[in-house]
C-alpha cells in the first residue's frame, strides 16, 4: 500500500509540475504575440490552452484516483479491526505472541494514518495550486472577453461613423423618393404622349392653310417642345439617381471591409453581457486608443460557443470557429459548401484559377483539417466568408485582398485574378 | 373641326398640356437640382483617402498588444 501512496504521490507531482508548465507556457506564449505575428500566436496560445485543458483531465483523474486510495485504506482499517480483534481472542493462550502482535498491529496503524496525514496534506496544498491556476485562467477569461467586446464595439463604431459620414441614410432615402418619382414621370408622360397624338389628329382635320391649323400648329409645337424637354429631364434624373446608387454601392464596400474584418478575427459574440463594474476584472488592462469606451467587463463565463466549454470555447470565439453564428446571427452552416472534387494542391489549384469564385471553390473542396488551414491560421469557414467578403466588394481592388492570409499563394493570385479582372473591364469600357 | 366647341376644347387641351408639362419640367429640375447638392455637400468616398488599411492594421496591433498584456499576468 506504502508503495501505491508513494507512486499516487509522484504521479500527482509530475501532474501538478505539467500544470506550471502550462503555466509558464502561456505566459511564453505572449512573445508571440509581442513579435505580433498572428499565426504563431493564435497556434501557441491556442495549444497552451489545449494543454491545461488536459491537465485539468489529469488533475481530475488524480482525485479520483485518490479517493480510490483512501477507499483501500478505510478498507485496510476493518481489517486491522478484525486483526485485533483476532488477537484479544488468543491473547489469554498465548500472551507474548499477542502482544509482539498487537506491537507490530499497532505500528502499521501509526504508519497508515501518517500516509493519511501527508496524503491529505499534499492533496489540500496541490488544490490550492491548481485553484489558483484555474483563478488566473478565469480573470484571464474576463480580460480576453473584455477586450473582445470592446474590440467589436470599434469596429461597430467604425460602420457607424462610415454610414454617417458619407450621409448613407439621406442617400437611400433620395434614392427611394427619386425611384418612385421616375416612375410617376413615366406614367406621366406616357399619357401626354398620347393626349399629344390625339390633339395632331384633330388639328389635321382643319383644311390646309386654314388659321385653326396655323394657331393650334404652333401651340402643339410648344406642347411637343416641352415635352422633348421633360424626357431629357427624365433622363439626367435617372443618372442622378444612378449616381446616388453608385454612391450607396461605394459607402456599402467600405461598410462591408469592416464587416469582413469582423467575420474573419471570428469576434462575434452571440448574447448580451451583463455589465460589471472594471474592479471586478483583476489585471483589467485600458491603455485607452483605440479602446476609448468605459470598460464594462463580464463575469459571464457561459460557453459563447456551442459545442466547446470554458477556456476553448472562448478562445474559439477569438481565434474563430466553425460553430456558433456569423455576424448577422445566421446559423453559419447556411453558409454554403459546395463539395467539389479533392484539391490536392491548392497552390496549384490556385494558380490555374481564373475567377475568385474559382479560388473559393478549391477552398470549399479542401477538408477542414486540411493542413494548409493550420498554416494560414484561418479556418475554412473563415477564409469562405472572407472571400465571400470579397466577392461582394464592388470594384474590387487589389489592396482588398489584405483580408486573406498569404498561405500556399492564395493572396498572391487572388491579386492577380482582380488584376485581370480590372485590366479586362478596363479594355471593355475602352475598346480599341 | 367644324364647331366652335370642339376648337375650343382642343385648345383647352393643349393649354392644360403644356401647363402639366410645365409643372413636370420644373419638378424635374428642382430634383435634379436638389440630388446635384445632395452628391456635392456629402463627402465623396472614391476622393477621400481610404484609411482601411491602417486603422484595421492599427487595431490589430491594438488586440495583439493587450492580449500580450494579458497573457503575462
Amino acid at each position: 500500500m506504502s508503495n501505491l501512496v508513494d507512486n499516487i504521490g509522484l504521479r500527482k507531482n509530475d501532474a501538478i509540475k505539467d500544470l506550471k508548465g502550462q503555466v509558464d507556457f502561456l505566459k511564453e506564449s505572449s512573445d508571440f504575440i509581442v513579435s505580433k505575428d498572428k499565426k504563431d500566436f493564435k497556434k501557441g496560445y491556442k495549444e497552451a490552452l489545449d494543454n491545461l485543458r488536459l491537465e485539468k483531465d489529469k488533475k481530475n483523474d488524480l482525485e479520483k484516483e485518490i479517493e480510490g486510495l483512501r477507499e483501500e485504506i478505510k478498507k485496510s482499517e476493518k481489517e486491522f479491526q478484525i486483526d485485533k480483534e483476532k488477537i484479544e481472542e488468543f491473547k489469554d493462550n498465548f500472551p507474548e505472541e499477542a502482544s509482539l502482535a498487537t506491537k507490530h498491529l499497532n505500528a502499521l496503524i501509526k504508519e497508515n494514518s501518517d500516509i493519511i496525514d501527508t496524503l491529505n496534506k499534499k492533496i489540500e496544498d496541490d488544490q490550492q495550486s491548481i485553484k489558483e491556476v484555474e483563478e488566473n485562467i478565469k480573470n484571464k477569461e474576463i480580460v480576453i472577453d473584455d477586450i473582445k467586446n470592446k474590440r467589436k464595439a470599434h469596429i461597430d463604431k467604425k460602420i457607424t461613423e462610415i454610414k454617417q459620414n458619407y450621409g448613407l441614410e439621406t442617400l437611400n432615402e433620395t434614392k427611394k423618393n427619386l425611384s418612385e418619382k421616375l416612375e410617376d414621370i413615366n406614367e406621366s408622360l406616357v399619357g401626354i404622349e398620347k393626349s399629344i397624338e390625339k390633339f395632331q389628329s384633330g388639328i389635321n382635320a382643319f383644311p390646309d392653310g386654314s388659321e385653326g391649323k396655323r394657331v393650334y400648329g404652333e401651340k402643339l409645337n410648344d406642347a411637343e417642345k416641352k415635352l422633348k424637354e421633360a424626357i431629357a429631364n427624365k433622363d439626367t434624373l435617372r443618372k442622378q439617381l444612378s449616381k446616388i446608387e453608385n454612391r450607396i454601392d461605394q459607402i456599402n464596400n467600405k461598410v462591408n471591409k469592416w464587416e469582413g474584418l469582423k467575420i474573419n478575427e471570428g469576434l462575434e459574440l452571440n448574447t448580451p453581457k451583463e455589465e460589471l463594474v472594471p474592479d471586478q476584472a483583476v489585471n483589467n488592462i485600458d491603455d485607452g486608443s483605440p479602446f476609448t469606451e468605459t470598460s464594462s467587463v463580464s463575469l459571464d463565463t457561459k460557453d459563447t460557443n456551442p459545442g466547446e466549454s470554458g477556456i476553448t470555447g472562448i478562445i474559439s470565439d477569438i481565434l474563430g470557429d466553425s460553430s456558433g453564428t456569423n455576424e448577422g446571427g445566421e446559423p453559419r452552416e447556411n453558409i454554403p459548401v459546395e463539395k467539389k472534387e479533392i484539391a490536392s494542391n491548392p497552390e496549384e489549384k490556385f494558380k490555374e484559377a481564373k475567377t475568385l469564385n474559382e479560388i473559393k471553390e478549391v477552398i470549399d473542396s479542401l477538408d477542414e483539417n486540411d493542413e494548409f488551414f493550420s498554416k494560414s491560421g484561418r479556418t475554412k469557414e473563415e477564409l469562405q466568408s472572407a472571400l465571400m467578403v470579397l466577392l461582394k466588394i464592388k470594384p474590387l481592388e487589389t489592396a482588398d485582398a489584405g483580408i486573406l492570409p498569404k498561405t500556399d499563394g492564395l493572396r498572391e493570385n487572388i491579386i492577380r485574378i482582380i488584376d485581370e479582372e480590372n485590366n479586362n473591364s478596363f479594355v471593355g469600357n475602352y475598346s480599341i | 373641326m367644324s364647331t366652335e366647341e370642339e376648337q375650343k376644347k382642343l385648345s383647352d387641351g393643349i393649354d392644360e398640356t403644356i401647363d402639366q408639362l410645365q409643372e413636370l419640367n420644373y419638378s424635374m429640375e428642382k430634383n435634379i437640382d436638389d440630388a446635384k447638392k445632395l452628391l456635392d455637400n456629402l463627402p465623396d468616398p472614391d476622393t477621400t483617402p481610404d484609411l482601411f488599411n491602417t486603422e484595421s492594421e492599427q487595431l490589430e496591433e491594438d488586440i495583439l498588444e493587450k492580449l500580450s498584456k494579458v497573457m503575462k499576468t
